[in-house]
């Protein structure tokens, strides 16, 4: 005989498991502050190489003016500014890469904890023996 | 319009039906349009720009998500640079890298917009992008137009300087490379059309979002005159090669486009229909779940102080319209507007038919948020058979269903 009730409940925690699965492992594998720490590391690294790609890009367009910096004994002020530009672009990235993670830890922690009050309301339906086979 | 009502459930049935189908056949249509806009532009590469390579690529392309087609086709307009020159293909690869590194980090899934964008521009209304993605994405997605706008300006600029552009010194590919710079990045059409795309999508965007009648139609109106008015001022600020003519009609036709998207789309989202497939001890499960239209208006509370009768009612409305007085047609009076709430029944027939609500207005964020929604909601059946709070499960015949068989013998899954 169909359950319609345990129907319902199951398509739910079907769906969440196709289609949130992965991101809710990280927010049950992961503690929080971790969690955000290692997608910076990401950041860092990913904005890194982009930085260092539009410099170069900018460094042909400009190679002429670029030299002539660098041969007249202005380099430190050139690093400066090659240096603050890189600190300004990091922190951005990595400003935006926090907000997003962050929010997407908690969604996911919400998410999930729903789905488990809906693991445990199957399990009630099975009268609490644990024999659900899902 | 009951015609038009009529192709839209039947376009809903369709897709339900056939879903898989269909993502698989645009997919494979979409790429292959791109790769043929390609090669017809670039396609420097002979071995590359066959039938039957196009044809491979496509089809591999037709079974993957957009952002590893994005990835693919940006492969393919790679090599066939490289066949040209190698400051121009040095370029490109550091614009896409770029794009790869730093969009698709946050990975938002909007990368069909990176692909429509040129193909679009071929035929003359790239305008009805910033207005579908205002429509049907986030402002997010102001960042996927714009690489679709500076591929657009690559595809443009490299065949009309292919001379200039091959190198074989040192001195001449330092030339090549700023030419192929000034002629992507300095393009003033381009930046214009960035700029303008970019405000297009924000005001759409905010549009769409208030609770105001006929938000959407209202918001790709406001979103093409924003455009044209951009494109206009640009056009005689900066030197740009845009024909106002064309872009006038090219806005107008895009507009009547969204109209067409405002009505398949508001309300509706083919694309979350899902089927599923699970188990329990005696059975298993193949169902097909419909969403239902959510609605989460805010609670709002009417206190009218008249008559002397001073008297408080609350309730919460089914319908944005119908938080207008002005839009509501039964609001004559004060007295008949409040106490002529439609009930269940008379929202009307699709709801009995389909599984949607259509006085609902407004989807939650996300399935997922309805989905956290509904479970915590009592589950305690509404005498309604198959339906939740969200979704009707088709359990029936052909689509979705629960086969008896299939869960004695293990076999017969569909």
């Amino acid at each position: 005989m169909l359950n319609e009730k345990k129907i319902r409940l199951m398509t739910k925690l079907a769906l969440y498991e196709k289609n949130e699965g992965k991101e809710s492992s990280k927010a049950r594998n992961w503690f929080r502050a971790d969690y955000i720490s290692r997608e910076m590391l990401v950041s860092f690294i990913c904005a890194t190489i982009a930085f260092v790609l539009i410099f170069f890009l900018y460094a042909v367009y400009n190679l002429e003016p670029l030299l002539t910096a660098i041969y007249s004994r202005d380099i430190f002020s050139f690093v400066r500014r090659f240096l603050f530009a890189y600190i300004l672009f990091l922190a951005a990235f990595l400003l935006i890469t926090g907000l997003v993670y962050s929010y997407r830890f908690n969604r996911a922690r919400r998410r999930l904890r729903a789905y488990y009050r809906g693991l445990r309301k199957l399990s009630q339906m099975y009268g609490d023996d644990g024999s659900e086979n899902k | 319009m009951r015609t038009l009502l009529e192709i839209r459930e039947y376009m809903k049935g369709f897709w339900s039906r056939y879903s898989q189908a269909v993502t698989i056949g645009v997919k494979f249509l979409i790429t292959l349009l791109a790769l043929n806009l390609i090669n017809s532009r670039i396609g420097y590469n002979e071995q590359l720009a066959g039938i039957l390579p196009t044809l491979l690529i496509s089809l591999l392309c037709s079974l993957i998500p957009y952002g590893a087609i994005c990835g693919i086709l940006a492969v393919v307009i790679l090599v066939h640079l490289w066949s040209l020159s190698m400051p121009v293909f040095a370029v490109a690869a550091i614009i896409f890298l770029l794009m790869f590194l730093l969009y698709f980090r946050f990975s938002p899934g909007d990368g069909i917009l990176i692909i429509l964008t040129p193909l679009l521009s071929v035929i003359g209304i790239p305008y009805v992008i910033p207005i579908a993605a205002g429509l049907l994405y986030t402002p997010a997605s102001i960042i996927s137009v714009i690489f679709g706008i500076i591929i657009q300006s690559i595809l443009t600029f490299v065949p009309a300087n292919e001379t200039q552009l091959t190198a074989s010194t040192a001195d001449e590919i330092v030339t090549a490379l700023k030419l192929a710079m000034d002629g992507i990045f300095r393009n003033s059409t381009m930046i214009v059309l960035i700029f303008a795309f970019a405000c297009t999508i924000a005001v759409v965007y905010v549009i769409r979002r208030l609770r105001i009648a006929n938000a959407w139609i209202i918001g790709s109106g406001a979103g093409s005159v924003v455009c044209l008015i951009i494109l206009i001022i640009g056009g005689i600020g900066y030197d740009t090669n845009l024909n106002i003519a064309a872009a006038f009609l090219g806005i107008a036709v895009s507009f009547l486009i969204s109209l067409v998207l405002t009505f398949f789309f508001f309300n509706l989202d083919y694309t979350r229909i899902e089927s599923l497939q699970f188990e329990d001890d005696d059975y298993y499960y193949y169902v097909k779940a419909v969403p239902k239209v959510s609605v989460k208006t805010p609670k709002r509370t009417v206190k009218t102080i008249s008559h002397g009768r001073g008297y408080e009612t609350g309730y919460e409305p089914e319908n944005r319209y119908r938080n207008s007085r002005d839009s509501y047609d039964g609001a004559e009076d004060r007295d008949s507007y409040y106490e002529d709430i439609p009930s269940d029944e008379d929202r009307g027939y699709a709801e009995s038919q389909t599984g949607y609500m259509p006085g609902d207005t407004e989807y939650s964020d996300s399935l997922s948020d309805r989905l956290s929604d509904s479970m915590s909601d009592d589950l305690s059946g509404d005498g309604t058979g198959y339906e939740d709070n969200n979704r009707t499960m088709d359990l029936s015949g052909e689509d979705g269903f629960i086969d008896d068989r299939a869960g004695r013998s293990g076999q017969n899954r569909r």
